[in-house]
Formats: C-alpha cells, structure tokens, sequence
C-alpha cells in the first residue's frame, strides 16, 4: 500500500493492448502441482501442447509445494523459461505493515473476508483480491500481513457477528489460526510478479488461476484458462474429510469458489476439455460465449491398431494407481466376471504414486478377499502404453472422476473396445463406439464386460469404429492446431476468440 | 483431472470420500414413492454440513449420480438444482472432526528423570573433594571455586546455544547436520570449559594442580551429556552417571571417607557419558540430511539461548557463592526442581492447547493465558519451596529461613523465563535474566534481583503469551 496505484496502471485489460505480433507468440502456461514437476493427466496434455508448438516462445510458472521439486520432464527449446510459486517452502520474509498503513490493510482485509463469508458482499472479492495482490507486488508482505495478530483479531471478530452464517458455528481461536494459515498459503501465489506481455494460459483451475487474474489485470495480458476436472468441485469433495471445523471450511471453500466464479468471470476464454465440464463453469457465472470445448487429442501414429487380442479373455486397464480411479469397483467387477468366465484374467498397468503405497495394499486385500489374487496382476508403470490396450480384449476404465480421459481415447485409437464409467467428458469421448456404465456399479461394469467378452464380433466393430472416431475427431494435431489459432486470436483481438459457433460438433455422443 | 496441491506440507486430503450408504429403494427401477425424501435420507447428512449448494452437488456427482439418474430418481432437473433444493431445506449441522491429541501429553516420569540427570553430576563433588583440596581462593572461597565456576558458566551458556542448534537441525528432518552439529560443538565446549578454567586458574594465580583436570573433565562430561539430552537418551545418560553418583553419595551420607581412591568412579563415569555419546552419533549418521538448499540456522538464532544460559547459571551459581562459604541447598533444589519444571511447562502448554479449542475472543483467550501461566507457576514455586524444606532439613540440618524467600523469587524467574523461551521469546528472555545476572555478579541480594526479575517477567510474559499468534 506505500507504492501509488498508479505505479500498476490498475485499470482492466485494455482490448488489443499487445496486438501487435513482432516475432514469436509468447505464452505463459500456468501449472499447479504438474508440469513440469510430475508425470501423467494434465502434465500430458501440457508436454503435447509444448512439444506441438515449436514456433511459441513458452514460460511455464508453476504453483508448487516446497519449491524444491525436480523436473521430471526434460524441456524442449521453445520452453525458454521455468520459475515456481511455491506454496509451503519457507515463509516469506518481510515485516508486517504498521500504524496507518496497518489499518488500511485490515480494513481492506476485513472486506475480502467479508465477501468470503457473506453472499451479499461476494461482489467485493474481486476487487479486495487485486488490492492484496497490490500490496504483495509493490513490496508488502502478504505474508505477515496475514499472520499478524490483528489480522487474527479481525478475522475473529468478523466471523463471531450474529448476521453470519459461522456465528452459529462458534468459531474459536484454533479455527482463525487455521483459517487464516490456509488462506495464507493460498494467497502467497499473489506475490509472484506475473507475466507481462503474451498469452497467460492457466492450465487448471484454482491458485494456477491467480497470477493469470494478476496478469491481466495489472498488464493487460489475455488469459486462457482450460479446466480439465473442476478444481472447485474436487476442492469440495477434498474438505469434506479434512481436519477442520465448520467456520474454517466455510471461509477457505468459500475463498475457492470466488477464486472459481472470479477466473470465469475474468479469463477471455474458457477451455474445458469437454462439454460436461461447462454445467459448473455456467454455473459458476461464466459468459456461456466465453466457454469453447477443446476435446484432448492423441498422436495415431503413436497409437496404431493394437493387432490380435490375447487369447485369453482379458480386461486391461491403464492409469495411475489412485482412490480417483475406483479400482475396488474394477476388482469387484472383475470377481463377477470371474464366476461367469473362469479363465478370464486382468491386467492393470500403472505405478503408484508417492503415498499411494495404502491404497495399493488396499487393492491386495480386495483381490484375496475376493479369491481373485491370482487372475489380477498389478504391472507396474510402463513404457509403452499401447502395450497395455494390446494386453486385453477389452479396456476397462472405472474412474469416479475424470476430464477427458487420455486412456480412453487411446485405447480406441488402438482399436480396442471399452467399458467405462459415466463420468466427466467419458461419453463424449466414446460416443457409440463403446460402453459406457454408471460409476461405482460393479455388477453393471460386469454386465458390459461379460457381454463384450462373450462377443468378439461385437468388440471387433466397435473397436474399429472407436479408432475411426479417433482419427475423425480427437487427433492430437486437431487440439494443438485449436490453441495455436486461439494464442494468436487472443494476442490480436480478445474478443475475436470468444465465437459460440466454434463450439465443435459430435455425432453419437449421446449427451 | 486437475493435479491440486493442498495448502499446507504434511495435509493430505482424500479427493474420494467414501461412497454415502444407499437407500434400499434406490436400487430398483422402480420410481421410488416419494423422491424428494429418498434423496434427503440418501444426502441429507452433507447437506447438512455442506457450506454451499455446491459443495451437495460435488457430492452427488462423486457418489456416481449422474444428471439421467437425478432426472429418472429424484425428478429434478440436474445434480445442481436437486443440491440446492436439498441445501434449503435441510438445518445446518456442524459436525466436530475427530479431537486432535496434545502432543504435550508427556508423561511426569520423563520430565523427573531429566531432573534427575540434571541434578546428579553434583555428587561429582563431594568425590572429587580429595582433587580440589588446597589452598582457599580469594574471597575464602574454596580452592579452585574461580576455575571450577569459570568453566562451569562456560560450558553452560555454550551447550545450550549448541542444544537450541541442533534441535533446529533436527526439526528440519536434517539428522547428519544434527550430529555434525553435535559432535563439533560438544568438542570445541569441551576445550571452552578446559581453557577457561586455566585462564581463570591463571588470573586468580593461584596453585591450579588438580584442578585443571577436573575441570577439563566436567567440560567434557557436559559435552557429552548435552549431546545425549538433545538425542532423547536420558536412561543412557543416567547409566553413565551411576558410579559416580552412587560414590558421591555413599561419601555425602558418610559411608566411606572421600579418599583419592575413589576418584577412578569420576573417570568411569566420564568414559561411560563419552562412549555413549559417541554410540548415539553414531546411530545418528544413518539418518537424513537437511535439504541442500536449506540455508544453515543462523548463529546469531541459537545467541540468546546461549546468553539465556549463561544468566540462568550465573543466577543459580550466584544463590550457591554467598559470602566465603558454598550454599548447596538452593543450588541442590533449584538443579532438582528443572525436571518438574520442564512438566509444568508442557501443562502450560496443555492448557493453551485447549484454551485455543474453546475460546471464542481474543479476550477470553488471553486470560486464560494467564490463568495458565499462574497456575503453572504456582505449582512449581509449591514444588520447589518443598524441595528446598527437605533438602534444608536432611543437608543442612536445618529448615531454610529468609533464604527461601530469595530462593522462590529467584524460582519465579527461572520458571517464567523458561516459558517464554520456550514460546519463541528468547531474546527476551535472555535480555531480562542477562542484566539479572549481572546484577548478581555485582553483589545486589538474591531476593532483590530475583524480585525484579521475577516481576518484570511476570508482566512481559502476561502481555506476549496471551496473543494467540505466539501459540500458532
């Protein structure tokens, strides 16, 4: 707050500020907890858009953990810059503000938590957000700001008046030290300078979003954001088991869904990767002709027919070993099979992630429980993943939650047929080319497995039909074409990317 | 899938809660009777925890409901509208999450055996009396007071700043720093507390003899048992003093006269501390080292715990050299009180830890804070008036008068400025116990300084500790 407004040039993007196209287009991709720092899901996608693009000059700043993750990508040239936000890491230093200008920031402060917390003042978050974002990039530390004992007492007080919904609650003291130590951490993203000419592409909802808002707004840069699951979504389903109290999830999930409400309002364009995904993204205010779907895509060459099946019935499935991808219904589905087919077996492949080891045990006592131990085998992480699709003649997919899935589209692109789960841009993606079961339904997933097993004729046609659907519709030069026409639309005339007729058309897709 | 990080290190939240229990009619294809209330009994309980409409929508989706299955079950139009629908009309409920433990929940056997360790290296001294027979130092002291004090005070102040060090170290996960830390530090305390006690030695220019020895063995010995303290191994630290205690004691209560033949139990005890130091670092080197890109504590962190020691000993020593004669029952009560000490400070702890949970103002909690800090302080004054009554009794003979006063004053001090330290408050701590100390060495009364001390404490403690961000 020391520095002047003006020093920011605080005034909403100006259309077609840095239209003017010498050299390169540059883009800033906006990552959390991904690229280039971790394998699988959205860091796919975001390898493929990079590795498409040799001519875009990219940055990537990534929200991270300790600031200390290695890359596990290795970077192509056009990547000219790498930096990180981390989020726990050291705490920041910095004195928090004092006398007048402590006041100042309380009182704005107190209107952010306001808006958090009282859905009549919601429409003074945007605004106090930029205000902290001001005071973190013009030398404030936001930081012991927040962790200021008056920053404590505000929040205290603010949060115990009657006409609140946490007063009934009975916030405590514990309940505002968490509270504002989670809003810190989340908040501490403001404090990275943000990009200043380009394109600033957020590449997941949530606190990637924030140094896209900052750009925009304090430079003028377009922002892309492309949601791939809803962030908000998944951030609800999370604190439903978390370790805090009514008041303290009520402000940080309040805080989430503005975030959320505040990038759709602001982003100049939506992408999600399928159309399902647009029910939260309508609901959550966003300009339905702002929204344009932009399906993933997959290199055919890379995925060519997968040749014969086994010769023993198998389903296959391919993916990271995780509670999202509902492997105990797979397994359960699995065992029912089993009863019908005895000498049907399943292969699954993909490795467990760091922390994961619970679940993987977990998925071992199942599979004895279920006398099955011996026709399941766990793969491990592979190398090539069309080796997997080939492995089984069928390919199973069980999530509870996904966006667009790439194994889904790679297995028909192999020519397999496939059962997945209803979820996410699923059916989108298979159309009529496979079946699709509600999820956590074992005996369903086993119906559709069993039918398709019993039936080679059947999985041989809908096999080619998916590999058809593929090279018509989800080709990975298709998606990268789509966002080098919308960088270059959006460096030129933001507006112009913003066409509802651009929303692509599907046959057979049922939805 | 988006990848999200959580906000906090450690926090690990399951993206998938557990799938909500159906109700029977839902599973038939059948319409069920009343749909409004199958969805209530089916998602009434997140509903009624939910913060947002939106929030009761995640979970219908997780729970594998689609928008077809919302329209051909429940009749709404989406997972969106039947939310809020469920969101109005059932009452907020504000489910507690499971009760976090105290981790200060440490057991009194622990805090009594620190003291314990704390107190008996004591008995060295009526052992080692054939060793520092001699002359009379100036004042009529006893020989060798002025080294055995010098090293004493050394190795005191420099082994608290070397624990606080290594504790940071190995709070950072950072074991192989600790030992480096450890190892390095207890060494260069060790020739501190020789060097110290020879310059002393020098400037009172007396006869040093045996002494010097001794006192390079106390440096050691203190070396050695600052590592095994701060790598938790009490019992190992008590094995090691045994044979010299036991010999100490055994001469105290006049069972053997203090002969030189005796002296061997010192060395033994020395040679047993030091071996197991050196076994403790050594289980150390097949630990974890701090991330590289840590930057190293700064020195000037660990500063005011050494100084906060320093002035801790300095007051502790300066209650035992009143006038030409070594006063042991203060000193003797004050070294044993350390232990239960340490337990109350956990029970402070304890009590805030609660305090948090259950305070709903800045107000309430700040009185409770002091409440707290009373009520702890007033226990170990209790504790330690005790102690000094009954080793007044059994060692001297007699039942302490006017020095009790000095002495529970003086305790006060100790105790609050050990809370304060240990609430992240050591420069303040060190800043009022050093002038405290000086004022002793400048001849001012126990009770005076003590009473000063003791009041100025009370007050920046009563003010610091009742903010909630000291206890974060």
């Amino acid at each position: 707050m020391s520095v002047p407004r003006a020093h920011l040039g605080g005034s909403p993007m100006p259309e077609g500020a840095h239209a003017m196209m010498n050299g390169p287009v540059e883009v800033t991709l906006l990552t959390e907890g991904t690229y280039p720092y971790v394998h699988g899901g959205v860091s796919v996608w975001c390898d493929q858009l990079v590795q498409g693009m040799p001519d875009v000059r990219f940055h990537v700043l990534g929200i991270t953990g300790s600031g200390r993750e290695p890359q596990v990508w290795t970077l192509p040239p056009q990547v000219v810059s790498v930096s990180s936000a981390p989020l726990w890491g050291r705490t920041p230093g910095g004195a928090a503000p004092r006398g007048r200008a402590l006041r100042r920031f309380l009182a704005g402060y107190e209107r952010f938590l306001l808006s958090l917390l009282d859905a009549d003042f919601e429409h003074h978050f945007a605004d106090e957000l930029y205000e902290l974002a001001e005071f973190a990039l013009t030398g404030g530390s936001l930081t012991a700001a927040l962790r200021s004992e008056a920053a404590l007492r505000s929040l205290q007080s603010l949060w115990s008046r009657p006409f609140l919904a946490t007063h009934a609650s009975r916030p405590t003291m514990q309940d505002a030290l968490q509270a504002t130590d989670l809003l810190e951490h989340a908040l501490r993203p403001l404090a990275v300078q943000p990009p200043s000419r380009g394109v600033a592409h957020a590449v997941t909802g949530g606190l990637a979003v924030l140094p896209g808002l900052t750009a925009r707004r304090f430079h003028g840069v377009p922002l892309l954001l492309s949601e791939h699951g809803i962030y908000l979504r998944e951030r609800y389903l999370s604190y439903r088991t978390a370790p805090y109290r009514w008041p303290v999830k009520a402000l940080i999930l309040g805080f989430f869904r503005l975030l959320a409400t505040e990038g759709y309002r602001g982003a100049d364009l939506i992408t999600p990767c399928n159309r399902y995904n647009r029910r939260w993204e309508e609901r959550g205010g966003c300009d339905p002709a702002r929204i344009r779907t932009i399906y993933n895509g997959v290199d055919p060459e890379l995925f060519p027919y997968a040749g014969p099946e086994p010769e023993r019935p198998t389903l296959s499935w391919a993916g990271r070993i995780d509670p999202i991808k509902d492997l105990e219904t797979l397994i359960r589905a699995f065992a029912l099979v089993r009863t019908e087919l005895p000498d049907a077996g399943m292969r699954l492949f993909g490795g467990v992630p760091a922390g994961g080891e619970a679940y993987r045990a977990q998925l071992d006592r199942l599979t004895a429980e279920l006398g099955v131990a011996g026709s399941v085998t766990f793969e491990g992480r592979i190398d090539t993943v069309r080796h997997a699709y080939a492995a089984g003649s069928v390919v199973m997919l069980s999530s509870i939650s996904e966006g667009f899935p790439f194994s889904l589209i790679e297995a028909m692109a192999c020519g397999r047929a496939t059962v997945s789960t209803d979820v996410g841009g699923v059916r989108e993606a298979v159309g009529d080319t496979g079946l699709v079961v509600p999820p956590r339904d074992p005996e369903a997933m086993a119906r559709a497995a069993l039918g398709l097993l019993r039936e080679p004729a059947r999985r041989a046609a809908l096999g080619s039909a998916a590999r058809e659907r593929v090279l018509d519709q989800f080709t990975l030069e298709r998606t990268v074409a789509t966002f080098r026409s919308l960088y270059r639309a959006l460096l030129e005339q933001p507006a112009a990317a913003r066409v509802r007729s651009m929303e692509p058309t599907l046959v057979g897709c049922g939805g | 899938m988006s990848a999200t990080l959580e906000l906090l290190p450690g926090l690990r939240l399951s993206p998938l809660p557990p799938p909500l229990p159906r109700p029977a009619t839902a599973s038939g294809n059948a319409l069920p009777d009343d749909p409004a209330h199958e969805a209530a009994v089916r998602f009434g309980g997140i509903a009624a925890a939910a913060v947002h409409p939106f929030e009761v929508a995640a979970a219908i989706e997780a729970d594998g409901v689609t928008d077809r299955q919302v329209q051909r079950d429940y009749g709404r139009l989406d997972a969106f509208e039947l939310a809020e629908e469920l969101y109005a009309e059932t009452p907020r409920d504000y489910p507690e999450p499971e009760p976090v433990p105290s981790p200060w929940n440490a057991p009194l056997s622990a805090s009594l055996l620190r003291g314990l360790v704390y107190a008996l290296p004591g008995l060295a001294f009526p052992l080692g009396r054939p060793i520092l027979a001699g002359p009379a130092d100036r004042g009529g002291l006893p020989h060798g007071t002025f080294a055995l004090a010098t090293s004493l005070l050394l190795c005191w102040a420099w082994n608290q700043g070397l624990a606080h060090r290594a504790h940071v170290w190995l709070g950072r996960g950072g074991q192989l720093s600790a030992e480096r830390c450890l190892r390095r530090g207890a060494m260069a305390g060790a020739l501190l507390g020789t060097f110290g006690a020879l310059v002393a030695g020098l400037l009172a220019g007396r006869h040093m003899g045996d002494v010097l020895i001794f006192c390079a063995g106390q440096s050691a010995y203190m070396g050695a048992s600052c590592v095994l303290l701060v790598l938790g191994r009490e019992s190992a630290l008590l094995g090691a003093l045994a044979p010299a205690a036991v010999g100490g004691a055994a001469v105290l209560v006049g069972l053997v006269p203090a002969i030189p033949e005796l002296s061997p139990l010192l060395l033994c005890t020395l040679l047993l501390a030091l071996g197991q130091a050196a076994r403790a670092l050594r289980s150390c080197r097949g630990g974890s080292d701090a991330e590289v890109d840590d930057p190293v504590p700064g020195l000037l962190g660990s500063l005011p715990h050494a100084l906060f020691g320093l002035a801790m000993a300095l007051l502790t020593l300066g209650t035992a050299l009143r006038g030409s004669h070594v006063e042991v029952v203060p000193t003797v009560a004050l070294t044993l009180s350390m232990g239960p000490a340490e337990w109350l400070l956990y029970g402070y702890r304890r009590r805030i830890h609660h305090a948090l949970r259950t305070a709903a103002s800045s107000r309430a909690f700040a009185w409770r804070s002091v409440h707290s800090l009373m009520l702890g302080l007033g226990s170990y004054l209790g504790i330690l008036a005790a102690l000094a009554v009954v080793l007044g009794v059994t060692l001297a003979g007699l039942p302490m008068g006017q020095q009790l006063a000095g002495l529970l004053l003086l305790g006060a001090t100790v105790w609050t400025a050990l809370l304060l330290q240990a609430l992240g408050s050591a420069w303040l701590s060190a800043g009022i116990c050093a002038p405290a100390a000086a004022a002793t060495l400048a001849g001012v009364g126990v009770a005076t300084v003590g009473g000063a001390a003791a009041a100025v404490l009370l007050v920046v403690a009563c003010g610091t500790l009742g903010r909630v961000t000291v206890h974060r």
